[in-house]
This record gives structure tokens, sequence and C-alpha cells, in this order.
């Protein structure tokens, strides 16, 4: 399908009609924008297939198992309860039958490594490759697995929890480009304090979570069915709090050990048994149907903008076909009841910004208080390791950092679904302010209206569903061509979110050789909580006011778009209507001959995706 | 005050009618209100360290040396000091566990005060009020609290919601110490809880000269409002000279008191009485009416009705054998979990803290790895374990109330249904009453919340502020209360305490056990094994508090709730039939009709007073 999409982005003559009758939105970051460079862009991303799939959970959930199981006949991903894979591990889809392994290093070169459990246990393992002496940036590994035929790419992380600062980096850049992540949840303990906040950052970035829980083999199914209860329970709770759709919510129970010993022992019942299969499907069908999404996201994204190149011909033809002074009469209309919509979209604008602007005080007063109490209890907590005789400089550090940490996520966990909060009350109020009574004030009465509010029946329902802030699947596309606005708000929400997350749940105090007199000491800690409470705050404020600022600029580009859009379509009949009859005439058929053309195309890209 | 004065006014109108009502309960709140009104007392407790000088502050108070003080503990139990006008001699009275009161000599008091037998609850001593605008003041002097925190903490529970200040005294030389942050970190919990009473932080024995702003003093005060989380007023209090004679001296401390007369004379704090006195006014009133309506419903029932009644008792008892089942389902659940959960998580423990362990320098940090592993790692690791139990739970009961609720609700729905079809409107009405009292019980707003309240955890014969109680119950009402809920607060937190505590006494051992003075080559080996042992120590005694002691106290008090929520609607039923089995005259009807109309008018005249 996507082959019949860059044939005809490839035509040089759709480029050649774009460029004449569709002018792009401007954008707020002065990017390219030219039609060529945005089609450009979009080519590229319709050539590269990647389908990143992170799977994460806590050290020792059993991640490797589960890839290993899911993708391999053998063990050869590293397995280790302590610290294991603390680099990525790409594995994607290979047609040779002999599966191949790269490890890549930081500084870009490349080693081939052979595909089994102890060579990779080199460059993967915390007591072969400690604090990643080596420098390994990633490995890739490729194996001929009909999963990730696709293009699904399945990422074995670093475990969620007791990572550190680069770690938490890694994970929510992978995150940030996935479409999807598989979160391994355990029986006992069901999901934990960490567990849930790592949930809570990561879930609002991704349009499809798939939750599962490995069943060990000592535990009953009574005991299975209670945790899955529980962590269902909890999941539902986070996905409330952060306000995501959880509608089909599910946890699939499997057994990994089962699933490996089936392998072993090539046993077919007990591999059913594990469910390992069962979920495989889910993940094909998933990432089938993605696909399937994306290229229909991309066809109506080209049909938007035929249509509107369409409704241009269709002004100039009526303007060119239609008397003088009935035209002018009628671009008064027009005129009149654009400044009235625009009156209006800028009244709810600024209304939308009041609104951001009152519950960013909000959040503001929140996160004082929090950071407050957080730098309290801080100080208590280091006054009672201190009185407890730990003085010694790296210990001191370190149980200073424990605290630190249960304070930071403390704060994350209640500022984060408060921040979510605005951003989709934001975006809701954005799509509402683009209705289509705006879009059609554009145009005259031919009838587009209706063409063009099918066009926007394809976001509407999108808008709902979507689960990830950053847009789903059409967030990443129509930021490009510049789509319904509140989906780019989505997806600057999405990367800020993404952003703050990275940059907080791993932070770190910072290392100091603290002072072995204990008064000293203290006062360094002090100062440090004082450091921790104010970057606390300008960081989180900082990232608000990013975003905002960012989403602000958006809106009122998109308003200064419509507004030249209007006015250029104004000025384009009016050209035309003092055109001689001649020149009317040969506009007329030039205008027909268009039209015919773009109906072709349109006609092509509506049969694509067809049932 | 004139709206104190009103409200008092109409305690004393309603008398007759809340008598009339025959309910002990309700008549025993009602003169508790009265008494309330008539002397609107107020509550300060006295809280700090052993010897951090509490009871000479007190006696400052009285301008006399009527408590015992001295460098060592003297105060063994709570002291309450009553002051009243025109006392002509201090009263000193016993208060034991079983609410009684005794009068006793001052020898045996000073006895009782510094070694108080196990059934004494506390001491009271009833003095003249030395100021007139001390008069009606409450002062509560508890002992210090030397490491025995969670008894203190249980008396302070039971006091902060019912103090209107709280006065928090710190030696200026002892400082501000482990003790005195946690004692003030429950102050701030307690009081996040209910409004935020005022909090006195007085640092006495300060070095006469010194100023707020000299560091120590600013130290002590800052370490107390991180562990209060709030602002707290200051105030310094200098050390008395001995006399000639080298007799100890009464303290001034004058600004203290008159800072604490200011709060306890405050506009907000009559303004509080008042709304607090309305609200739960109003909780007897409408008590009273319900009840009296249903006297009237039952006698019109037709005697050959009571088979219907009956009908009603087995819903209701059907509803409890249910609810008991969903109970013991989440016990069970709990019971099974729980310990797998601690099981597990401290065998991860024990694997980390031996890699922590063997990680250190073996040849220069054993006493400080020792210090770390047992004062932080350990502790924290395990602070985390119980907070997932807690979490866990939480959320458990969470689900449970939400079964329960729904189990009552369909109760609620089976009697209306009932009401629905009945013939006679008077049954009907008794029994959609009876539905509405239920619904109003699963809320929280039920006749025993209100006179628990009454009788408060200090016992009635404290008779301390129940008010606030009261209000608490109230409060209770508005935010909905929950099965399980309260019961999860209450004991829930306790439970983690306690494995805090049962750790902190296992890893003592390993601290007495001096490891550190091992050769360089072995300690680590040595740490390891002494800390395993103490966790494997600690797992067993928290798993046995766990089978032996917190799913049976959870069963037993949701239990009790679900009784508490149910049975009284029982006895309205049993009572109903006893009426209807009389005959009733017409005019004897009226007279109840006449009775509910005077409860309608006193109603009203309370909603008028603003």
């Amino acid at each position: 399908m996507n082959h019949k999409i860059l044939k005809i982005i490839d035509d040089v003559i759709f480029l050649k009609l774009v460029e004449r009758y569709y002018s792009m939105p401007k954008s707020a970051d002065n990017s390219d924008n030219s039609v060529e460079g945005v089609l450009a862009k979009f080519k590229s991303d319709l050539k590269t297939n990647r389908y990143i799939i992170p799977v994460l959970g806590t050290q020792g959930c059993g991640k490797s198992s589960f890839l290993n199981a899911i993708l391999f006949d053998d063990i050869i991903l590293p397995v280790d309860a302590d610290e294991t894979t603390c680099i990525p591990i790409e594995v994607s889809y290979t047609n040779n039958p002999v599966a191949e392994a790269k490890a890549i290093f930081k500084d870009g070169s490349i080693v081939d490594v052979p595909c089994n459990e102890s060579s990779l246990a080199t460059y993967v393992h915390q007591d072969k490759n400690p604090a990643n002496k080596l420098n390994v940036l990633k490995i890739e590994l490729k194996v001929k697995n009909p999963l990730l035929e696709n293009g699904v790419i399945l990422v074995d992380l670093p475990g969620v929890g007791s990572i550190t600062a680069e770690n938490q980096k890694i994970t929510f850049d992978y995150i940030k480009q996935a479409v999807g992540a598989i979160f391994i949840l355990r029986t006992v303990p069901p999901i934990t304090k960490s567990e849930s906040i790592f949930i809570q950052g990561a879930w609002p970035l991704l349009n499809k979570p798939f939750f599962i829980q490995n069943k060990w083999t000592d535990e009953s199914d009574a005991e299975v069915l209670d945790g899955k209860e529980y962590n269902l329970d909890i999941l539902s709770k986070i996905a409330s709090d952060c306000h995501l759709p959880a509608h089909d919510l599910n946890i699939d129970t499997i057994c990994i050990k089962w699933a490996l010993d089936a392998k072993v022992k090539d046993d077919l019942v007990l591999l059913d048994k594990s469910q390992i299969p069962a979920f495989i499907d889910k993940v094909k069908l998933f990432t089938a149907d993605w696909r399937i999404q994306l290229v229909k996201c991309r066809r109506d994204l080209l049909l938007n903008i035929l249509y509107a190149c369409k409704s241009k011909i269709d002004n100039q033809v009526s303007s060119v076909s239609t008397e003088k002074e009935k035209v002018k009469i009628q671009i008064n209309a027009t005129r009149k009841q654009f400044e009235h919509e625009l009156r209006n979209k800028k009244k709810l604008i600024i209304e939308c910004k009041t609104y951001k602007k009152e519950q960013t005080k909000e959040i503001y007063k929140l996160l004082l208080a929090k950071c407050q109490r957080a730098s309290e209890e801080l100080r208590n907590a280091v006054r009672e390791v201190i009185a407890s005789g730990i003085v010694d400089g790296t210990q001191l550090e370190s149980a200073y950092q424990d605290h630190l940490n249960e304070q930071n996520e403390m704060i994350f966990k209640e500022i984060q679904p408060a921040i979510i909060r605005i951003f989709q009350e934001v975006q809701a109020r954005l799509s509402e302010i683009e209705d289509f009574s705006f879009e059609a004030s554009l145009l005259n009465s031919t009838g587009h209206f209706k063409e063009q509010s099918k066009v926007h029946e394809f976001y509407s329902p999108i808008l709902d569903t979507v689960g990830g802030l950053a847009g789903g699947i059409y967030g990443a596309q129509v930021g490009i061509i510049g789509g319904p606005i509140g989906i780019c708000v989505g997806t600057v929400a999405g990367f800020f979110i993404g952003g703050m997350i990275a940059s907080f749940l791993g932070r770190k105090a910072h290392a100091y050789h603290l002072a072995s007199q204990k008064e000293e000491a203290m006062k360094q800690l002090f100062d440090h909580i004082e450091c921790f409470k104010k970057e606390t705050k300008e960081a989180y404020k900082n990232t608000i006011d990013n975003c905002f600022n960012d989403i602000d600029l958006k809106m009122d580009s998109w308003l200064l778009s419509r507004e030249e859009e209007f006015h250029n379509s104004i000025e384009d009949i009016e050209r035309n209507i003092n055109k001689t009859e001649e020149e009317k005439h040969y506009l007329l058929t030039e205008l027909q001959k268009d039209q015919d053309i773009l109906e072709i195309f349109n006609n092509q890209l509506k049969e694509i995706c067809q049932p | 005050m004139t709206k104190i004065t009103d409200l008092l006014k109409l305690t004393e109108a309603a008398w007759d009618i809340v008598e009339a009502s025959k309910d002990p309960n309700l008549i025993a709140a009602l003169r508790l209100l009265h008494e309330r009104l008539i002397n609107p007392q107020s509550f300060i407790v006295f809280a700090g360290e052993t010897s951090s000088g509490k009871s000479t502050l007190i006696n400052s108070w009285l301008k006399r040396k009527l408590l015992a003080s001295s460098a060592r503990p003297t105060t063994g139990t709570v002291t309450w000091i009553q002051a009243r006008e025109n006392i002509k001699s201090d009263t000193f009275l016993a208060i034991y566990t079983d609410t009684t009161v005794e009068e006793i000599e001052y020898q045996k008091y000073d006895m009782l005060s510094q070694s108080p037998s196990k059934d004494i609850l506390r001491l009271k001593i009833v003095v003249n009020s030395p100021k007139s605008c001390f008069n009606g003041m409450n002062v509560f002097d508890t002992p210090g609290y030397n490491s025995l925190i969670s008894e203190h903490e249980e008396v302070l529970k039971n006091f902060l919601p019912e103090s209107d200040v709280v006065v928090f005294i710190v030696n200026y030389r002892v400082g501000f110490g482990m003790n005195d942050q946690e004692l003030m970190e429950l102050v701030g919990n307690v009081s996040e809880t209910f409004s935020a009473m005022p909090v006195i932080l007085v640092i006495n024995r300060c070095p006469s000269g010194i100023s707020a702003m000299e560091k120590r003093i600013k130290e002590i005060k800052w370490h107390a409002e991180d562990s209060l989380h709030r602002k707290t007023q200051l105030i310094m209090i200098n050390s008395s000279m001995p006399d000639t004679a080298g007799n100890s001296t009464i303290p001034d401390a004058d600004q203290l008191w008159d800072a604490i007369t200011v709060h306890a004379n405050s506009e907000e704090r009559i303004g509080a009485i008042f709304c607090k006195s309305k609200s739960i006014m109003n909780t007897i009133l409408v008590q009273c009416r319900t009840e009296a309506k249903k006297r009237l419903d039952a006698m019109s029932i037709d005697f050959n009705y009571v088979q219907e009644l009956e009908d009603d008792k087995t819903i209701l008892q059907a509803s409890i054998g249910e609810s008991y089942k969903i109970i013991d389902k989440y016990m069970d659940r709990l019971e099974r979990e729980i310990p797998r959960i601690i099981t597990q998580q401290c065998q991860i423990l024990k694997d980390t803290l031996t890699t922590e362990a063997y990680n250190t320098n073996k040849w220069t940090e054993a006493r400080g790895c020792t210090a770390y592993i047992i004062s932080h790692f350990i502790p924290f690791k395990v602070k985390g374990i119980a907070r997932t139990i807690e979490d866990y739970v939480k959320d458990n009961f969470k689900k449970m109330d939400e079964e329960l609720s729904e189990r009552a609700n369909k109760s609620i729905h089976a009697l209306n249904s009932r009401a629905e079809c009945i013939e006679s409107p008077e049954l009907s009405n008794l029994i959609r009453s009876l539905a509405i009292n239920l619904a109003g019980r699963i809320g929280g707003n039920s006749a025993s919340s209100l006179v628990n309240g009454l009788g408060g955890a200090c016992g009635s014969a404290a008779g301390l502020g129940n008010l606030a109680k009261m209000c608490v119950s109230n409060l209770g009402k508005l935010l909905g209360r929950k099965f399980g809920r309260e019961v999860y607060i209450a004991i829930g937190k306790i439970f983690t305490k306690r494995m805090v505590t049962v750790l902190t006494a296992a890893l003592q051992v390993v601290i007495d056990a001096g490891i550190f003075i091992y050769e360089a080559h072995k300690w680590q080996g040595k740490l390891v094994d002494k800390a395993c042992k103490a966790l494997d120590e600690w797992e067993k005694s928290t798993l046995s508090e766990v089978s032996k002691s917190m799913i049976p106290e959870y069963s037993k008090d949701n239990k009790a709730l679900i009784d508490d929520i149910y049975i009284v609607l029982l006895k309205d039923i049993d009572g109903a039939i006893e009426v209807s089995k009389h005959k009733y005259t017409e005019r004897e009807k009226n007279v109840q009709q006449e009775y509910i109309k005077q409860i309608d008018e006193i109603i009203l005249n309370l909603e008028n007073i603003k």
C-alpha cells in the first residue's frame, strides 16, 4: 500500500498541482515548510518502517527471558537477576535464517558479535562490562521471526526502578519513538510504588501499552488471578489519574518458564499453555493494524490536501464563471462571515490562554507546596541519618540519594497528572475551536463543505480515541503538514512530558565530597536540599512554560495562516473577476484540466486501504 | 457570643423533647452539649521530651509549685488541670480505666503521678482559676516520651483532635532531638487530619539575653517546623535562678500564658465551637424526629402486617451474612498474599544487602558500612516493604468497601421496592425509612457514630472536648464514611509502625554485637550473617503478626462495622413490631404527631441562628 502512496507523491504533476493550489500553513518554528520539503519528509517517513516496541519492567521481572521465549528457540539474550542489560538490545527482522548480532559503540564503531548468550553477555552484562566501560551504545540483533516481519523492533531496555539517570534517559528516548510498549508485571509483589511511577510516566506517551503478567511456576491460579486483579486496579487508577482511555485495559497472563521449557522440549501443548503464542498473535495483529492505520492516515492527509486544492479551484471556477457584481457581493458576504468567525476564534483562543494561565498558577501553587514539603522531609531524613551514625561521605551520600529519589518520585507523582490534565483540556478546547464553520467560510457555496467535513471526520474520532498524548498515529504525521491543531498540541505536550520524566526520575544528587565533620556535612546537604527545591521548581516551571509558549505560538500561527489563506484566496478571486473574457475562458479550461487530474489522484488515493 | 447564648437557650428549650425520645445516647449528647455551651472550655496540651520543663511551666501559670518537677522524670501519667471559678481548695481526682472517678488525697496523688498504677487512666486536679481569663481552661500535662513513643502516640492521638492549642516544649540545652522530631511529626499528621490547630513552640531554659536570631534558637525552630510542616509561634522562656536558699524558683512565663489565652479566646475558636455545636444539635434533633416518625408509623400499623416486617428483617439478615462473606473473601486474600510479598521482598533485601556489604572497602569502612546497613539501608528498604503492604491493604479495602456498599445498596433497593408494593401507607413509610436509614448509615450518618463521638476515646469520664470528635463524625458524614477506611487508618499505620519497631529491636542485636571490631577479612561476612538473621527474625515475627493479629483485627473491626450498620435497623424493626402489637387511640396518635411538630419547630429555630 505504501508504494501506491509513494507513487503519487513522486508524480511530478501531483507536486506541481499541490504547489499551485495549496498554501502550506505557517510553521511556528520556521522549519522548512515548502510543499516540496514537506512532501520529501513525508516520503522519507513512509520509506522507513520502524515500529519500536520496548519491553519494560523492573529488574528481575523476566524481560530478557520473555524476549528469549518469544523470539528464539534457545536462550540467546543473557538472563541474570541482577543488573542485566544496562545496554539496550534492539531485535529486528532479517531474511537470513541465521541470527546476527552487532555491537554499536558510542564512537560509531561496529563489531560483529556471535549470536549467543555468553558472547552477548560480554557487552551487556554488568559483571563483564561494569558501568559500560566498553562504551557500548546498543546491540542490534537480527532474527528471522515472523513477529518482526512488519518492521517491528523489540527493545530489551534497562530495568525500571533502580536505574541510573542515563538508563532512564535511554529508556525514555525509546519510549518517545515507540508505537507501543510491553510492560512486564509480576504477581508478587504486585505493581510497586516505583513501578507505578514509571508506568505513570511512560503510559501517556504511548499509543498502545501491552501489560503482561509473568506467572511463576510455583504460583497457583488463584494467586495469579488475585495479583492480576490487583494490578488491573492499579493500572485503572493510573489511567484515571492521567486521564488516559482505559476501556480496553487488560493484562495477559503468560508463563515465560513454560514457554522456554516448551521450546527446549518441543512441547507444543506446553507452549500453548504458556499463553505466549496467543500474546504474539495479539502483538502481530496490532502491528499489522498499525501499519494499515499509518497508511490510512497518510492517505487521509493527502486527501485533505487534495480537497483543499479542489476547493480552491472551485472558488476560482465560480469566480470566473459568475457575474462580476454577484461575485463582489459574495466576496463581501464571505468577508463578513469570515471576520465574524475570526473574532469568535480569537475569543476562544484568548479564553483558552486564560484557562491555561489560571491552571498554570494552580500548578505552581501545588508545585511550591510539594517542593516545600519535600525539602522539609528531606532535611529531617538527613538529620535522622546523621543522628544514627552514618557520617561517612559515600554512605551518607547514598542514604541521602535514597531519600532524594523518594521525594522526587513523590513530587512527580503529584504534579504530572495535574499537567496532563491541563494539556488534555487545552487539547479538547482547541479541537473545538477548529470546527468547520471556519474552514467553510473560506469557500463559496459550491457544495464543498460536505466533502470537507468528511475529511475532518477522519480526524475527529481519532482525537477522541488516541491514547497517547503524543497524538497517536496522526500526531507524528500531522505535525508536518499542519493538521488539526489539537493534535499538534498533543505532539508538543508529549514531547515535553517525555523530556520531563527523563530528566526528573533519574535525577542524582551531585557527587560531592561530604565533609567528615557532622555539622559541616549536614550544612552541605541542607544547601543541596535548598538547591534541589529551587531547581525542581524551576525545572517543572520551565517545562510547563516552554510547552505552553509553544502551544501559544502554534495557536497564533494557526490563526495567522487562516487569515493569510483567506486573503490570498480573496485576492485570487478579485484578480480573476477583473480578467478579460478571453483570459477567463483560458483560465477556466486550465482549471478544469487541473480539476480532472486532481480527481484522478483523488480516486487513486481513495482506493488505497479500501476493504 | 450571642449566638452561643442563643444556641444555649435552644438546647434548654429542646430538653423535654429530647428527653421524651427516651434514647439515652441522645439525652447524653444534649447534656454534654449544654454543659459545653454554658462553660465554653478550652483544651491545651503540653507536650515535650522528658524533663523539658512542662510541669514547671504549668506551675508558672498557677504561680505555685502544684506539680512535682525535678530533673528526673516526674510525670508518669497524663495530668489534667482544670481551672474553675470560686474553688476554695484543690481537688485531686483519680480517673480509672473503667471510667470511675475517685477523689484522692494529695499524698496519693503525688505517689500516683510519679508511678501510676495500671488501672489509672489519668489524674485530674481542679484548681481555682489564677485569673478570670483562665476560667474553663483545661491543661493537660503529658508524660515525657523517652522512647515510649508508640504509647505516647496513642495518648496524643486521642488528645490532639480535641485540643485548642498545643504547647510543644524543647529544652534549650538539649535541643530538638529525634524524639522531638517524631512527636512533632505526629502533631503535624494529626492536626492535618483535623483543622490546623495552633502550635506554640516553647524553648525553655534559655540563657538570659539571647535573641530569636541566635543560631541554636533558629536551628530548633527550623527543625520543629520541618517536622510540623507549617509555621509555629516561638516563645522563649529564660532559665529561672534558684533562690538564695538554693531552691528552684518558678520561671516567668506570662508571655506564654498570654499567648495561650489569646488562642483560647479567639474569634475563630468561638466560631468553630458554634458551628460544631450547631451541627451536633441538628443531628440530635433530626435523630429524634426520625425516631418519632418511625414510632408514629408503627402506631398506625395493623398487627396483621407484622409478617411483612419479619420479611424485612430477613432481607437485612441476609445482607449481614453476605457482607461477612465479602469480608472473609478479602481477609483470605490478604492472609495469603501479604506473607508472600513479605517473604519475597525480604529475600531480595537480603541479596542486595549482601552485595552492598561486599562492595565496601573491607579495610577501612567497617564501622561506616555497619552503621549504613543497619541504620539506613535495611530500615529504608523495610519501610518500603511496609508501604507496599500498606498500599496493598488500602487498595483491597477500597475494593471491599465498594462491594459492601453495593451489597447494602441492594438491600436498600429491595426495601424500597417492597415499600412500593405494600398497601398500608404507614408500613410503606416505615420500610422506606429503614431504607433511608440504611443509606445514611453507609454514609456514616448514624446515631451511634454520634454517640461514639460522645463517648470518645478519652472516655466520658474525661468529658474532654467531645465536640471536636462529634464534628469529626459529622465530617465523616459529609465526606461519606465508608466501610473499612477508618479501621484501616486506625490499625494500618500502627501495623507499619510495629513492623518497624520489631525491626529496630532485631537490628539492635547486630549493633550490640559490635561487628566492626572483627578482623578486616571477616567483618563483612559477620555483618551480612547477623543482618540476615535479624531480617529472618523480623520476617518471622511480622508474619506471625499478620496472621495472629493484623488480619483478625481487620476482620473483627470490619465485621463490627457491619453490625453497627445493620443491627440497629434490626432493632428498629423489632421495636416497630412491639409497638404495632398495641392498639393506639387517635388521641395518642395525635399526641405523637404534635410531638413531631414541636421538633420541627425547634429545627427551624436552630436553622435561624446564624
